[in-house]
């Protein structure tokens, strides 16, 4: 299968402050990509990377077989590109917008845009510029989904967007995807929207390696355990320290949760090695925002 | 595709595109006033006078209409598209994005262009009505480098609106108003005959100097 991004050793900084160093990352055709990361962890530096808005400082990266920072407008034609914050030309009205952006897309279709834009209510010759920001995500994913573009990149489409519309948006994008041939590349803050989408997940922290796998794969095999903090007497309490096998831990009042990828069992062994009292262990089920957490951890 | 830049470039100026047209029909209106008025008051030896003798100019505030036009039109046009960024939306239209600035930039500078050869044209008749042909030939060569200096203000405000860069823009600037400037110093009557043809060639090189800011913008690593 055709990889529709590829990034090779990607390296980038803003000043002295590196955002990534070496990163790679695959996104094969036909499947929906979510890039989850805590603010500031360089999300929309990559879309910008992607799109060749920014010029990384080293590395490779490659969209539908061309480099990003030049990629033709043949290539552009087939990229449906959703900017942070809904980004979209205010100057002009529902109507106007529509007929600028059909002029560049043969396989435009205008009553799925406008399908989605009647939901608002509005009449066509309302301009973008007064708007809502939620009536603008709308007009300008409606204009996305109008484009029917072989690769999505979505940069936190979900922005502005009430749980109503969010839903409708999810049904039109999986609607998108069914036959196999398209690819979703999307950031969000709400993860749990993800949860019943995503095919596969990249975790971005910043300055460190993004961690790439199956959205089936990282619910089952990573888990949460917890525990109630026992003292006894004048011994101070020890706390579990991250290592290869803890991968993050919480502390909420007196219960102490664990991070993992290994076993209730394994995690119970490597925490006595850490000289902890964990009776009482327990296996917490997650949804993937518990594990999100749980995974990159709180601020 | 290039109809399709055009709509969206018109949409942008279309408002102070048409306010520019009212105000310099308004200026030649008046300076139509003004001749009648003139001759209306004055003999016509005393005009006569005053103007091939002495040398007074009566179409000097011509000069700077054009100029303010210009400058509003580029910052009609390239402001909107450096708002939160969106000239990131018109780079990723599949157009190469040289074409892309370029059609832009044209589309710009012809409306403005079309404003300057009106001024030109009505001011001819204008002067036609009241004094010989010489006389009319003689203020279109006068206005020329005025009307030059207006294309030169959209240039200028253009490259400045696109430039990324603070410090850059400050350059775009100040040769851009050292054009104007240069263009507009003569007080008396076809300043720059048979030298104008110079600095307008020059000058020319504003128009592909448009490629500069937005390669600029696109190869930024901030």
């Amino acid at each position: 299968m055709e990889n529709v991004i590829e990034i090779k050793n990607l390296t980038h900084c803003y000043g002295k402050q590196i955002i990534y160093e070496n990163l790679n990352l695959t996104v094969p055709q036909g499947r929906i990509f979510g890039l989850l990361g805590k603010n500031g962890a360089g999300k929309t530096t990559l879309i910008k990377i992607l799109m060749g808005f920014l010029r990384p400082t080293s590395g490779a990266c490659r969209v539908l077989g061309e480099d990003s920072h030049n990629l033709s407008p043949a290539a552009r034609r087939r990229i449906g590109l959703l900017f942070e914050g809904h980004l979209a030309y205010d100057f002009m009205s529902i109507a106007q917008i529509e007929k600028f952006y059909s002029a560049h897309y043969s396989a435009w279709n205008r009553s799925l845009y406008f399908e989605l834009v009647d939901r608002l209510d509005l009449s066509y010759d309302h301009l973008i510029k007064n708007m809502s920001c939620g009536q603008r995500s709308q007009v300008v994913l409606g204009l996305i989904f109008a484009q029917n573009p072989d690769l999505m990149i979505l940069d936190d489409y979900s922005m502005g967007l009430d749980a109503g519309y969010r839903r409708l948006f999810l049904d039109y994008l999986r609607e998108y995807v069914k036959d196999g041939s398209k690819t979703v590349f999307m950031t969000s803050h709400i993860v749990q929207d993800l949860e019943n989408l995503v095919n596969d997940i990249f975790f971005l922290d910043r300055g460190k390696e993004i961690f790439q796998t199956s959205l089936d794969e990282f619910m089952s095999g990573f888990k949460q355990f917890r525990f109630i903090k026992n003292g006894s007497g004048s011994m101070p309490i020890k706390m579990p320290y991250k290592d290869d096998v803890i991968i993050n831990t919480d502390n909420t009042g007196n219960m102490i949760s664990v991070y993992s990828f290994e076993t209730g069992a394994a995690v119970s062994a490597h925490l006595k090695g850490q000289g902890i009292d964990v009776s009482g262990l327990e296996h917490v089920p997650m949804t993937l925002e518990d594990a999100f957490i749980g995974f990159t951890g709180k601020y | 595709m290039f109809l399709s830049i055009l709509y969206k470039e018109w949409l942008k100026i279309r408002i102070y595109w048409v306010i520019a047209l009212m105000l310099n029909l308004f200026v030649i209106g008046w300076l139509f006033l003004g001749l009648r008025h003139l001759f209306i008051i004055e003999h016509a030896e005393m005009i006569w006078y005053q103007i091939f003798e002495i040398g007074t100019l009566h179409y000097t505030h011509v000069k700077y209409f054009l100029i303010i036009t210009g400058m509003i039109i580029g910052a009609a046009q390239f402001i909107p598209e450096m708002i939160g960024h969106r000239f990131r939306l018109s780079l990723h239209l599949p157009i190469g994005p040289n074409v892309l600035v370029l059609w832009s930039a044209l589309i710009g500078f012809i409306s403005v262009g079309v404003l300057a050869v009106l001024d030109a044209v009505l001011l001819y008749a204008v002067i036609g009505i009241y004094f010989p042909h010489e006389a009319a030939q003689s203020a279109f060569l006068t206005v020329l480098p005025w009307l030059w200096a207006g294309l030169i203000a959209y240039m200028g405000t253009a490259l400045t609106a696109m430039e990324p860069q603070l410090s850059r823009k400050l350059v775009y600037l100040a040769i851009a108003g050292g054009f104007v400037w240069f263009f507009c110093s003569g007080h008396d009557y076809e300043s720059y005959n048979r030298v104008l043809w110079k600095p307008v060639l020059v000058s020319l090189l504003f128009i592909p100097a448009v490629f500069l800011p937005a390669f600029r913008y696109r190869n930024r690593s901030l």
